[in-house]
């Protein structure tokens, strides 16, 4: 009851920040753009002929769906968890507010059962989110090509479990400074700057020959999350390709281990 | 059992390139439960950083505080208390009626008995008109009713009230002290935290005055103002004559259109100055003693603290 409680509370937030309109255009510009641009008609041995704004092809029907998604995914995916980092950084910065805190701490819940719930409601409410936008998008193309595939669902697992992933950073500064522009920062540096340079890491290693700089880098890759790469895993999963799930289950125990040491500082920290 | 006792609690605030800020001093008190405790200080006194202690949302450096015979920090002991902020922030995107739903459900209340509460408490602090309008659109007044009635929402045995007026006009001043007596008088143990001090003095069957982390006084309020054996006695009739006889034996006394201020030594004293104005044939109408109010007491008891 208080994690729902938390969860509606999170969904009001939002909903207040605009950002249900927001997500409501972008679902309704995507699904526009496919309801009126493409014409789909059967070709047989389950291929459909397609035009989408005067481009036509004959496409197995599932490949089709499974590529149409794969393409919206990467179009918004990327766009949307970029907003959802900033909008729910400052979710958990208002909880924090003095004023907020102190109502909530003098309630029946444990300290990190708070942060906890409130972490879980922003990942529930962007899983929920993308579940609807994907739903929407994909009754769509399924009714055009008149067959169901379920295997693009994956991806907005994965990207749910992504956002979860970058989200335990924000979390962790925002318990550390009580606010979110630290976390947003640190979050876009990582994100934008950083994270390619961990990933070209060979490249930089074999032309400064530094065993040092050699092991802080490797040590950096692997300790640190692989948003980047937990999106190609995501790709390759929807699509039924074979991947290294190296880089998913590291960025797990990463969000793992940032959670346990922000509820500890949570528990401990004076307010 | 108390519903609040607090053993030689210490809190210290560790600033960096600066000496701790000791806001706690050995403070040791207990509630009865059932009473209406009242906490008064000036600004920066450690009244809030006392609540906030006694509400786990910041550690003693030392020292124990219990909650029903509970250690203050068990977080089942916070089903029976709710909190009433002075710097409460309520989500300004609720509305006053989602805003006690969200602490109701968070304090455990839910179905029909929250929805039942929330009418009661709406009703109770009158805000059942604008319960559907959000709270960014409140006045500092309206949300602090909002406020009062969320701490109503779960049924507390315990209440803690900082600052439960602040902002509220007059008339709403009158209506949240009948609300504190009524619950009162159901049971309902609570610790007020005010400046108003006209209010604490209405409410209050306990009190305790605190300066700079420490308590320097505590006590009824009959006990701490009514110090002084003075009184006023309206009289008819000359009294010139009778006066001379009193003066002699009290300590002061001043005659003016037929009333006489008088301070007196011992109590007892007031016995002959009776006997003597009657057996001077002058009408006794009225005798009051003077009660230092307790504002003038609470200045009194600072300054000479400061001092």
């Amino acid at each position: 009851m208080k994690f729902f409680a938390i969860f509606i509370d999170t969904f009001r937030e939002i909903r207040d920040k605009k950002m249900l309109i927001t997500f409501g255009i972008i679902t309704a510009i995507f699904a526009c753009t496919y309801i009126f641009g493409l014409s789909t008609k059967p070709a047989g041995n389950g291929n459909i002929e397609t035009t989408f704004f005067g481009d036509s092809e004959t496409i197995n029907a599932i490949e089709f769906v499974q590529k149409q998604m794969m393409f919206f995914s990467h179009v918004t995916t990327g766009i949307i968890l970029f907003l959802f980092i900033i909008t729910f950084a400052f979710v958990i910065a208002n909880l924090l507010k003095p004023g907020t805190l102190d109502l909530h701490l003098s309630k029946p819940l444990w300290r990190p059962q708070l942060l906890l719930y409130k972490f879980l409601a922003c990942v529930s409410g962007v899983l929920v989110l993308m579940l609807i936008m994907t739903a929407t998008f994909w009754s769509i193309l399924s009714w055009k090509a008149g067959v169901i595939t379920l295997q693009p669902f994956i991806f907005t697992f994965m990207a749910a479990a992504i956002f979860a992933i970058s989200f335990s950073v924000i979390t962790f500064c925002c318990v550390l400074t009580r606010g979110a522009g630290a976390g947003i920062s640190i979050y876009l540096v990582y994100a934008y700057l950083l994270q390619g340079v961990l990933q070209s890491r060979e490249s930089i290693k074999a032309g400064i020959d530094s065993p040092l700089l050699a092991n802080v880098l490797d040590s950096a890759y692997h300790i640190l999350p692989k948003i980047n790469e937990c999106l190609t895993i995501a790709t390759k999963m929807s699509s039924g390709k074979e991947t290294n799930f190296y880089p998913l289950t590291s960025s797990l125990i990463f969000m793992g281990v940032t959670l346990i040491v922000s509820c500890i500082i949570f528990q401990r920290k004076d307010y | 059992m108390y519903a609040i006792e607090v053993e030689n609690l210490h809190k210290k605030y560790g600033q960096m390139f600066q000496d701790d800020v000791h806001a706690l001093k050995g403070i040791s008190l207990q509630v009865k439960q059932g009473e209406i405790f009242g906490i008064l200080g000036p600004n920066g006194a450690g009244k809030t950083t006392l609540v906030r202690v006694l509400l786990s949302i910041i550690k003693p450096t030392s020292g124990s505080a219990s909650i029903f015979d509970k250690p203050h920090s068990n977080t089942e002991v916070k089903t029976k208390l709710s909190y009433l902020a002075e710097n409460h922030t309520y989500p300004r995107y609720l509305t006053g009626e989602q805003v006690l739903e969200y602490f109701g459900w968070l304090s455990g209340v839910r179905g029909q008995k929250l929805r039942d509460k929330i009418n009661e408490t709406l009703e109770l602090v009158g805000m059942t008109k604008w319960r559907k309008t959000k709270v960014k659109k409140y006045s500092k007044g309206m949300t602090q009713r909002i406020g009062l009635a969320q701490t109503l929402i779960n049924d507390s045995e315990l209440l803690f009230l900082d600052e439960p007026t602040d902002g509220i006009d007059a008339l709403g001043r009158k209506e949240i002290r009948d609300l504190i007596s009524k619950l009162k008088q159901e049971g309902k143990t609570i610790f007020l935290n005010s400046h108003l001090l006209s209010e604490v003095e209405q409410v209050c069957d306990q009190i305790v005055i605190m300066n700079k982390g420490e308590i320097i006084r505590r006590g009824t309020i009959e006990s701490l103002v009514a110090t002084k054996n003075a009184y006023k006695i309206d009289v008819e009739g000359s009294a010139t004559k009778a006066i001379e006889s009193i003066k002699t034996k009290v300590q002061n006394i001043e005659y003016t259109n037929n009333q006489i201020d008088i301070t007196l030594e011992q109590m007892e004293q007031l016995d002959f100055v009776i006997d003597t104005l009657r057996e001077n044939e002058i009408s006794i109408r009225s005798i009051v003693p003077y009660r230092q109010s307790l504002e003038d007491y609470f200045v009194d008891v600072i300054g000479k603290d400061n001092a």
